[in-house]
């Protein structure tokens, strides 16, 4: 099934910003996970509610692999590529229930079949994988949410084979970054709060340091939105991204339009020699679009990629099926 | 199929409709392999057990392949409320 679609850029991006933010574009497919790979060409694997299928990002033609062999499910799926492992394999991560499982299965994108490895049994059979990361090479690291203090696995890829590593009470892990796996980090709801104790929050960064396997604290704490967010979504997303350290926070804020809340996404640089978090500047426009609450994201050599999947409510920005498409450049200029 | 001996087949319908086969077939390597069809195209094959990485016996591929049954067939977990639409 091959499918041809036409680029449709909102009006309301003037050029410039295009070529300084990139663009948004239409997504033909409803991607609940997504991951880019250069092979066959540059494209996105994503699985949606439906199938597998590949974005072809230069001529956005979108092809189905049809129905992978497990069931949909949102959060407990996950999709990765593995370079340092395979040329020619997708991997997909499922929480299978039923059997109290972590089941890993890779999708040929030649013979285009689908295979089984070993799964990996776990303690809370009703644990969701929120979130998990790969080292982009060989390790993948699932970290299980439900189970109190949490369980967290590390498959090898290369060997077939499952470790088992220590965990807090955590909702995933975001990325693997100057050999240290970083847990999700989640904002305590505190809609509600004012301002000045929302803006004085201590909000740490964990990571597990692979070098002792102990939980640490970041040295430096989650970047500050800027004043008059509310926090309604409480999530920041730490991004590796070709070995700089990212971070996207989502909420919402009450300052562009009065009383009126707006979703927003903020996006941040971590400076490593001097420390410190640096925002990057974003058009509003864009920021609307990062403000979902569970976006699936992904980069190239050149860009950041963020699906959308946010479609309705009262406080949401209503563009279910969008693909921002922001230069790498961008970032980096920050 | 032509150069498989089908030891046996099993058709399901998942949850989206789609009719899927699942196949358990000794190739002519004498391999025992388990396989799914949806309608004519192969998209799933198992050339061991997952389990123990050891090649499938016939009762290993008939557990095996119940459990994938079971694991395709299984209803779809709905959307949480903030992402339906």
């Amino acid at each position: 099934m091959l499918q041809q679609y036409v680029k449709i850029v909102p009006n309301q991006l003037r050029d410039d910003v295009q070529i300084r933010m990139g663009r948004i574009r239409y997504l033909p497919i409803d991607p609940r996970h997504m991951v880019y790979w250069d092979q066959p060409f540059p494209c996105i694997y994503a699985l949606t509610s439906s199938d597998l299928c590949r974005l072809n990002l230069r001529t956005l033609e979108v092809e189905s692999f049809g129905t992978p062999p497990f069931s949909y499910s949102y959060a407990r799926t996950n999709l990765f590529v593995l370079p340092g492992v395979s040329t020619r394999n997708v991997f997909a991560f499922y929480a299978d229930v039923t059997a109290g499982q972590v089941r890993v299965f890779t999708f040929d994108i030649y013979d285009q079949t689908w295979q089984e490895h070993t799964a990996r049994a776990i303690i809370d059979a009703s644990g969701y994988i929120h979130h998990s990361c790969s080292d982009g090479n060989r390790f993948v690291y699932i970290g299980i949410q439900s189970a109190k203090p949490g369980e967290l696995y590390r498959y090898d890829a290369a060997d077939d084979s499952w470790g088992v590593l220590p965990a807090e009470d955590l909702r995933g892990v975001d990325c693997v970054w100057d050999n240290k796996v970083f847990a999700s980090v989640l904002y305590s709801a505190n809609v509600g709060a004012t301002e000045e104790e929302r803006m004085s929050r201590d909000d740490k960064i964990r990571y597990l340091d692979l070098s002792d396997m102990t939980w640490k604290d970041f040295s430096v704490r989650l970047p500050k939105p800027r004043c008059g967010w509310v926090y309604y979504t409480s999530r920041a997303w730490l991004m590796n991204i070709k070995g700089t350290l990212y971070c996207l926070i989502t909420g919402t804020d009450k300052t562009i339009h009065g009383q009126e809340y707006e979703q927003r996404g903020m996006l941040f640089k971590f400076d490593a020699d001097r420390n410190k978090w640096l925002p990057i500047d974003i058009h509003p426009q864009v920021s609307r679009y990062l403000a979902s609450q569970s976006p699936c994201y992904t980069f190239s050599d050149t860009h950041l990629y963020v699906g959308h999947l946010q479609s309705g409510g009262e406080y949401v920005w209503s563009h279910a099926r969008d693909l921002i498409e922001i230069p790498l450049a961008v970032l980096e200029e920050a | 199929m032509a150069d498989l001996e089908i030891l046996s087949e099993t058709e399901v319908e998942r949850p989206n409709g789609e009719k899927v086969k699942t196949v358990i077939a000794k190739e002519p390597s004498g391999r025992i392999v388990v396989l799914a069809y949806a309608g004519e195209k192969m998209f799933f094959r198992q050339p061991h057990d997952p389990a123990t990485k050891k090649p499938f016996t016939q009762k290993t591929a008939s557990k095996y392949a119940a459990d994938l049954v079971r694991l395709m067939t299984e209803k779809p977990e709905p959307l949480p409320p903030f992402l339906e639409g």
